[in-house]
């Protein structure tokens, strides 16, 4: 169903070893690690994937994982924690870092595996987004430089003749130059190029 | 030494003549030689003032000088009386010089023994002046009753007025108004220390602790045959009940506290297993769903062990909430005073471990958020833990710092000079129901931790610049209001 990897980082075998069979029940590949040190140690390289931490461990705990992978891996791999002890100031910290979900144990599994799919759709949506501005950005750097003045006037909502006036060349060119973008940013019309327009600059 | 007052005259009559000293004694020696020799060789020789003047004048310098410039005077005036004289080997004139001579060093000598009676005579005055405003002093302060041997009260000081609420008008009454049971004469003769405490009783009729040192007067020297030195206790009193009271507090919190860490241990050591429970029973549901109808009465009964489980976690959830998290409501309060609070039971300490504790914290900029009986108890907890740490050191040091480390934090450091911990026991020393001590449960340290994480600290561990173990957390500290 998805090619998104689980990460669960538990130091407690019983814990661990139940998530792992309870994710690929669903048709979710997980990989386990037994504490923080270990996960760091044998990082995998996937571009994006969802994590699950305890928050008391050895060596270094929940927290330190959250803030580290923040570090090196960004919003391409949302964290979910679970926990035995919650307190308010440790929620809200964790928030403020950013988690993605907050789950104290002992947990409804269904409400776990609510809280992966959310993530994991998340990133499917979030790569979905990367990609199309990727390609967007792609066929911008294809443009002239006359070409991309006119394309900004466009996604502005500017008139032909507002361009005109502005580049100082006559309507009729706008309306060939204008045709070009079209063609060359591969939008059907006016609205996708102006969508697309905010997702370039939406980075 | 300097008198305490003035020195008064003892004898107003006479202006006192100071002694003088050097030079000026010796300037007064020869200013008295030419008085005295002036009148004579005006007069001439046929005067048979001889030595009447210079008698004169060798008695008022010896009344303010010493022996040589008398001597001087003496000498002059005899030689100027030789000189003078028409014939100088004259038997009379000598033996007139002669006889001056004599009569008016006996004369000097009787001066300056009066003299010397006379300043031994003002010092003695003012020493009993001293003593006497040193009596006054200490009588305007301490509470002192004189009575005779039947008990009535002779004379009361102000001081003791004030203790017992009265007035000078109690003068008369028996001593067993004020102090219950009293009795002088045993109180005195009694070999033991006098630590007895005696119930004073004020006019209005409320009691309060009380000390009395009695002394007793030989049976000639008047009426007043017994003083009695009274000192209020209650204050001493109060502070004692204090201590026992701040004892008793810490105890309870300790017992609060341990349970709740109690609480809180067993509540993550059964999470763990009640969570792989739950997420095994989802993951067969799962697969026992797959079974299509054959499964469906196996899932419910799935289903109901699961919601069991999830029961047993709420339980154990509950019943930690109501213990540790006692609302832990943190107010302004500053470091220096928690801490000197705490001296009772840290003399009980030190008393225990024959160690002597060193306080040194900044008690100028020490106000901080704080929980004062959850400060004070994980003061105490590592404190306790520093000392037992010190059982085998010869030359114990423990101390503890406070110190201003930023704008916001400050800084607690308790550390000894002990064996310290070893690096491996790092890790685990602040895990519950782990100890290293034979008779421990393994609570303190980490009853301690999360104090200090209830006060948005991080409890740490390292080596002491003492040698052995320092612990050390910060405080949030309340900024000053008042400008600095």
């Amino acid at each position: 169903m998805t090619n998104h990897s689980v990460f669960v980082v538990e130091d407690d075998d019983a814990v661990r070893d139940s998530l792992l069979t309870l994710l690929r029940v669903q048709g979710i590949r997980a990989r386990g690690f037994c504490s923080g040190k270990d996960f760091f140690d044998n990082l995998p390289d996937e571009p994006s994937a969802c994590v699950i931490t305890d928050v008391r461990m050895p060596d270094f705990d929940g927290t330190e994982v959250v803030r580290r992978l923040a570090e090196v891996r960004g919003l391409a791999w949302p964290v979910i924690v679970i926990t035995g002890h919650a307190d308010v100031p440790m929620v809200i910290q964790m928030m403020k870092m950013g988690v993605a979900d907050f789950i104290e144990k002992p947990f409804d599994p269904s409400r776990l595996v609510e809280a992966v799919r959310g993530c994991i759709g998340h990133l499917a949506e979030w790569e979905g987004a990367q990609e199309a501005r990727k390609a967007a950005e792609a066929r911008l750097s294809q443009l002239t430089p006359r070409e991309a003045q006119v394309f900004h006037g466009l996604i502005e909502g500017k008139s032909n003749k507002e361009i005109a006036l502005d580049l100082d060349i006559s309507p009729r060119t706008v309306e060939i130059f204008r045709a070009k973008v079209m063609d060359k940013m591969e939008a059907p019309t006016l609205s996708a190029l102006v969508r697309m327009g905010v997702t370039l600059s939406a980075g | 030494m300097k008198p305490l007052l003035p020195a008064t005259a003892s004898h107003p009559l006479l202006p006192r003549l100071a002694r003088r000293r050097g030079l000026q004694a010796y300037g007064i020696a020869l200013a008295m030689a030419a008085l005295a020799l002036g009148p004579r060789i005006w007069i001439g020789t046929e005067s048979h003032l001889y030595y009447l003047l210079p008698i004169i004048a060798v008695a008022l310098c010896a009344t303010v000088t010493g022996r040589k410039p008398t001597f001087l005077v003496l000498a002059i005036t005899v030689a100027a009386n030789i000189r003078v004289a028409a014939d100088p080997a004259d038997p009379p004139a000598l033996a007139l010089a002669v006889l001056f001579g004599v009569i008016a060093w006996l004369l000097a000598e009787v001066f300056w023994e009066l003299g010397a009676f006379r300043r031994r005579a003002d010092q003695l005055s003012v020493n009993l002046d001293r003593r006497q405003i040193m009596l006054d002093t200490i009588l305007a302060s301490v509470p002192v009753i004189t009575v005779n041997r039947a008990g009535v009260i002779l004379m009361l000081t102000q001081p003791a007025c004030q203790l017992f609420d009265t007035t000078g008008a109690s003068v008369g009454k028996s001593v067993h108004t004020y102090i219950d049971g009293f009795d002088a004469i045993e109180e005195f003769a009694s070999a033991a220390p006098n630590d007895h405490v005696w119930t004073g009783r004020r006019e209005n009729d409320t009691t309060f602790p009380l000390n009395v040192q009695v002394g007793v007067l030989p049976e000639q020297t008047g009426g007043d045959h017994m003083i009695l030195c009274l000192t209020d206790l209650s204050l001493a009193h109060a502070a004692d009940a204090h201590a026992r009271d701040l004892h008793a507090q810490l105890n309870r919190v300790w017992r609060l506290n341990s349970l709740g860490e109690m609480a809180a241990t067993l509540a993550h050591e059964l999470n763990q297993p009640l969570s792989a429970a739950t997420t095994y029973l989802h993951a067969s549901q799962v697969d026992v769903a797959r079974a299509g109808l054959m499964g469906e009465s196996a899932g419910r009964t799935i289903e109901l062990a699961k919601a069991q489980i999830l029961r047993a976690g709420s339980i154990i959830r509950r019943m930690r909430e109501l213990l540790a998290h006692q609302a832990r409501s943190l107010g302004e309060e500053r470091v220096g005073a928690m801490v000197a609070d705490l001296a009772g039971v840290f003399s009980m300490i030190e008393r225990a471990g024959g160690v002597q504790i060193e306080i040194r914290i900044d008690d100028v900029h020490d106000r901080v958020r704080a929980d004062r009986i959850q400060f004070q108890q994980a003061m105490v907890n590592l404190v306790r833990n520093g000392v037992e740490a010190l059982a085998s050191t010869p030359d114990p040091q423990l101390r503890i710092i406070g110190r201003v480390l930023s704008d916001t934090k400050f800084q607690i450091v308790v550390e000894d000079n002990g064996i310290g911990i070893a690096a491996e026991k790092i890790d685990t020393i602040f895990r519950p129901l782990m100890t290293t001590k034979a008779g421990g449960m393994g609570l303190g340290l980490s009853v301690t931790r999360t104090i200090v994480e209830s006060h948005g600290g991080v409890l740490q561990v390292e080596q002491s610049v003492l040698g052995g173990a320092a612990f050390s957390f910060c405080l949030i500290r309340e900024q000053d209001m008042e400008p600095e």
